[in-house]
């Protein structure tokens, strides 16, 4: 589905008028998702997760190396493949249309569009199809988008940061939404520093950290070779810990063979502070597809 | 097709008109309140049974066609140069070749169209409220008198390289690309002037090219006005191209 390879993007340092040179953000870096996943692409701010989401979407184009998505090369906007990307940044613009008028309107640029959906689904949030959409709050424009881009039923949904500016049942409705409307040949790529919103709703993870790509696994596989667990202090074996109420969370090698609930939280802290280690240890298991970029 | 899908194009069209004529109609309006109380001054000032007069009023079409046509399309990319704006529109599922056709005939052909309708309407209401008030009023303007239809050709001529400045330039788009057609255009001029010096040294007096009388200069070149025509066809559709290609690279 997505295979990205030896990817380099750098942007132009500018003072002034003129260019001072390149920011690397990515040099060489590469990441495989196969169709039928929903993906957490977690990191800290800066690390490279919106411009890796813009290259995705063809909104950048990469420098050097590869992207191919279903065979398409995104930075060619082939119109067969803007009609199945969706994609929601962050911070979006919305017409002065009523939703049910902006479906009227860009839905049928979608072939697979379905306006009946994309009611039902505004009618799950709660959202009103007759009011202007830039008359609603960030996070009900968010929801009306999401229900748009899910109701043109493309095969690569691409969220940044979907869940900021959402209240606490939104965050739940949004969760329950896209788990239900999951197509088995969708790939979806969440992007967010705030692990606890993919806890339950991701099966694969991708961190970046540094401008780095530097693991990409199935939870299911991680959860094969790391265990997570509680204890007052953490053992010798851990890997990594942190602290937590009544004691503290820790990852260690999972030798006994039971697996865990992965927390994303130490699992970020583990590869992003002890990345040689994590990738030794999954490329020892046999490298599914994963691949680090190294900036320079 | 990759690159055109009529049915696809005529969506992009109609949202394109749908997402202008608001704005077109604002403006409009404006213009057309501006043009009552002017045309009302007009009427108590002289009459109009005069050439003269009928003339002007001629005349005023071409203006406000050119004038509000490079005012159009000089922010006809508007949504591509807006942060967040640009994503939406750059997602639309439609071809680099789509998007420019669209707005090119947005902001060109359609946009005639839409004057010439615009004009006709305030003529009529002008002429409504003349005859009602003064019981009598201006001709309607001839749409394909000369004046007229220079006026449109004209317009059609500049409007590519408007439009390709539009894409360009991402702020302050309508002055970079006047200052860069008048850059271009004193380039064009001092180039020829220095190939003549150089090529035809002595024929000329002096710097200003004052042509020596003693010196007889055999030049065979006979353009004709088509020749110009044709040139500047050319031109616009190289420029269309240039554009074509810097949509097509343009990244958010």
């Amino acid at each position: 589905m997505i295979n990205v390879r030896n990817l380099e993007f750098s942007y132009p340092e500018k003072s002034g008028l003129f260019s001072r040179g390149q920011t690397a953000i990515f040099t060489g870096a590469g990441i495989s998702l196969p169709g039928g996943c929903i993906c957490g692409l977690l990191g800290p701010n800066g690390a490279g997760k919106t411009t890796l989401l813009k290259l995705l979407a063809g909104l950048l184009f990469p420098h050097g190396g590869d992207i191919s998505i279903k065979g398409f090369t995104p930075a060619e906007r082939d119109p067969a493949f803007l009609q199945d990307v969706f994609f929601l940044p962050e911070e979006f613009h919305t017409p002065s249309l009523r939703a049910r008028q902006y479906g009227e309107r860009y839905g049928p640029l979608y072939p697979r569009f379905d306006q009946p959906y994309f009611l039902s689904l505004l009618q799950k949030f709660g959202l009103p199809a007759d009011k202007a959409l830039n008359t609603l709050s960030h996070g009900q424009r968010k929801k009306a988008m999401l229900s748009f881009g899910l109701a043109t039923r493309a095969c690569l949904v691409i969220l940044d940061e979907p869940s900021n500016g959402m209240d606490i049942p939104s965050k739940s409705q949004f969760r329950e939404v896209l788990l239900d409307n999951f197509d088995e040949h969708s790939t979806v790529i969440i992007s967010t520093h705030q692990v606890h919103d993919l806890e339950g709703l991701i099966d694969t993870v991708s961190i970046l950290a540094d401008g780095r790509i530097l693991l990409t696994r199935p939870l299911d596989d991680i959860a094969d070779r790391l265990s997570f667990e509680h204890a007052l202090s953490a053992p010798d074996t851990a890997l990594f810990s942190e602290k937590s109420l009544g004691g503290c969370a820790y990852v260690k090698r999972n030798d006994e063979g039971v697996a865990t609930q992965v927390d994303l939280s130490l699992l970020f802290g583990l590869v992003t502070q002890q990345t040689a280690l994590v990738q030794s240890l999954f490329n020892d298991a046999g490298n599914k597809g994963s691949n680090a970029g190294a900036r320079q | 097709m990759k690159h055109f899908n009529f049915s696809r194009f005529l969506l992009l069209q109609r949202d394109e008109v749908l997402d202008s004529l608001p704005r077109l109609i604002r403006y409009s309006v404006a213009l057309m309140l501006i043009g009552l109380v002017l045309y009302g001054i007009g009427v108590m000032g002289a009459s109009f049974n005069t050439a003269e007069s009928f003339e002007f009023y001629e005349n005023v079409f071409p203006s406000v066609l050119l004038l509000g046509g490079t005012l159009f399309t000089g922010t006809i990319f508007r949504a591509l140069h807006t942060p967040l704006e640009n994503i939406h529109y750059l997602m639309l599922p439609v071809s680099t070749l789509e998007r420019l056709l669209v707005k090119y005939l947005a902001s060109g052909p359609l946009f005639v169209l839409y004057v010439m309708l615009a004009y006709l309407g305030f003529e009529i209401c002008a002429q409504l409220l003349s005859n009602t008030l003064f019981g009598y009023a201006a001709q309607f303007v001839d749409f394909s008198s000369a004046a007229v239809l220079d006026g449109i050709t004209s317009y059609l001529k500049t409007h590519a390289f408007i439009f390709a400045g539009a894409i360009f330039f991402s702020s302050y788009t309508l002055v970079k690309t006047v200052i860069t057609y008048l850059l271009l255009m004193g380039s064009g001029v001092f180039l020829a002037w220095q190939t003549l010096r150089l090529r035809f040294a002595s024929y000329f007096d002096g710097w200003m090219l004052v042509p020596n009388e003693n010196i007889s200069l055999d030049l065979n070149i006979a353009l004709q006005p088509w020749h110009f025509e044709v040139l500047s066809v050319l031109l616009s559709g190289w420029i269309l191209y240039l554009a074509y290609l810097w949509l097509a690279d343009y990244e958010v």
